[in-house]
């Protein structure tokens, strides 16, 4: 089956060639070789696909200029995480030069606006954003959602969108949150922050008219509400069309009387605004799929 | 009407077809094969073993091997003491799941490496590097996995200059050139 012969050369050149390299070579020699050298690059990628971006840019950069160039390769770069540890200029220019990105993971970090901006320009293919307690800039400012609502749109396989500890201001954010549809709905998409009437109406709104809301959940601090259930309760009215206004009333009322039942039920109109508030503050939202 | 001569045949043809079928029934229960490292010395492994090697698995089933037990699997590129290296860790591992599709989404560890696993890559250097190389030849992806966190394993925490010492590896930089990476590495050097 196997050419013998071939067999037999490599065998007997094989045991030539180990026996001239011993004599040649005096085996402490050997001990102190490169052995790292003698592997193909795609092992030594591998290998490095087990470490940190950060080691790989501080660390294995350093070696030498094989593992340099090694390092660099876009291959190794398809996720990044970074904390606050990593400076804005380090982030960003990790950003421009890693054209395979396909996953973001910021935490802790304060600057949100920038960082944003540089992925709406260089990533069209993000898979998935996870942004956790971050700041919009180092001095106090809003979010630009603006950025945001960008990549909501532009990349179109943004399926895996997990958002907690920031406040989004806009409206349109929360619409766009839920209308994935023309690329398909967002596998799994959660927000963990304070939300007021308007962006819960848009987002209920946004997933209502998107047909494709079974299985859709909003999770608030107090109860779980699953949309479609919630629209095929009868007694609710909303039989045929749902209508988004009533629709985001009830629910509202809901998570309000839901709240006021855990406490006491002394609240005058004053204290119920403030509630509202102070609800909203806490309320988490989460759109399963 | 058959004749008792015809008839006798056709029983004999019968007895002979079963005679192969159980033949090939035990050969194919027990079956072994030979490896034969690039010094020539051969070993003797159980089938099922030897198949969690994709290359060797493949090379049997496209040359349809299973039929000729005395056939040889030539291994130039493996020693004899890597390849008893690689056999003794396969069949430790025989009966391990195979190993998961490679998920981007999931968190690369270097920790989950098994006491056994720890205690059999406890070797010198140049053994661990042609097990990684015998890994990849023989395209068996859980020995890749865990020779090269092993690897990995050795280069985390440690500075540029350390893993040069570690590894033996030159700085073939410029002084200007390594003077440009330290200045963009400051900021880690400033904590």
């Amino acid at each position: 089956m196997f050419p013998q012969i071939g067999n037999n050369y490599i065998r007997k050149h094989c045991r030539t060639f180990l026996s001239y390299t011993e004599t040649l070579i005096p085996a402490k020699r050997l001990r102190n070789c490169d052995y790292s050298y003698n592997l193909p690059d795609e092992i030594l990628l591998h290998i490095f696909s087990f470490l940190s971006n950060k080691e790989l840019y501080t660390v294995i950069r350093c070696v030498c200029k094989r593992w340099c160039m090694l390092a660099s390769s876009p291959v190794l770069w398809k996720k990044i995480t970074a904390q606050n540890e990593v400076p804005s200029r380090v982030l960003c220019k990790w950003i421009e030069n890693s054209p395979m990105l396909r996953e973001v993971n910021l935490k802790e970090r304060s600057d949100f606006n920038d960082v944003t901006e540089k992925l709406v320009k260089h990533c069209k293919n993000l898979q998935s954003l996870k942004i956790e307690n971050c700041k919009a800039t180092v001095k106090p400012s809003l979010f630009k959602s603006r950025n945001l609502c960008k990549l909501l749109t532009k990349c179109k396989h943004l399926n895996n969108l997990h958002f907690s500890g920031i406040k989004i201001h806009s409206c349109k954010f929360f619409k766009l949150l839920s209308r994935r549809k023309p690329f398909g709905v967002a596998k799994k998409c959660s927000y963990y922050g304070p939300v007021n009437k308007r962006q819960m109406r848009a987002l209920i709104g946004s997933i209502i008219s998107s047909d494709c809301y079974d299985g859709a959940t909003l999770l608030t601090s107090h109860r779980k509400i699953s949309i479609s259930e919630f629209l095929n309760t009868g007694n609710r009215n909303l039989a045929n069309v749902p209508n988004v206004p009533d629709t985001v009333d009830i629910i509202w009322e809901d998570i309000l009387n839901n709240n006021t039942e855990e406490d006491d039920d002394d609240y005058d109109a004053g204290a119920q605004m403030d509630l509202v508030q102070k609800l909203s503050e806490y309320n988490y939202l989460e759109i399963l799929k | 009407m058959p004749t008792l001569g015809t008839y006798k045949l056709q029983v004999q043809e019968k007895l002979l077809q079963v005679a192969r079928l159980v033949n090939k029934c035990f050969k194919t229960q027990m079956p072994n094969i030979k490896l034969q490292s690039s010094d020539g010395e051969t070993f003797e492994v159980d089938v099922e073993i030897a198949k969690c090697s994709v290359t060797i698995k493949t090379m049997l089933e496209d040359l349809g091997m299973d039929d000729e037990e005395e056939e040889v699997v030539p291994l130039p590129n493996v020693n004899s003491a890597i390849l008893r290296k690689v056999i003794q860790w396969a069949t430790y591992h025989k009966d391990d799941p195979p190993p998961p599709e490679d998920d981007e989404n999931k968190e690369k560890r270097t920790d989950d490496i098994s006491s056994w696993d720890a205690d059999f890559l406890k070797v010198d250097q140049g053994t661990l590097f042609e097990l990684i190389l015998a890994a990849n030849y023989l395209d068996i992806k859980g020995l890749l996995d865990v020779t090269c966190k092993t690897v990995a394993n050795m280069i985390k925490g440690k500075a540029p200059e350390e893993i040069r010492k570690t590894f033996n590896i030159k700085n073939d930089f410029t002084a200007s050139e390594e003077e440009q990476v330290r200045k963009e590495n400051e900021w880690c050097e400033e904590k």
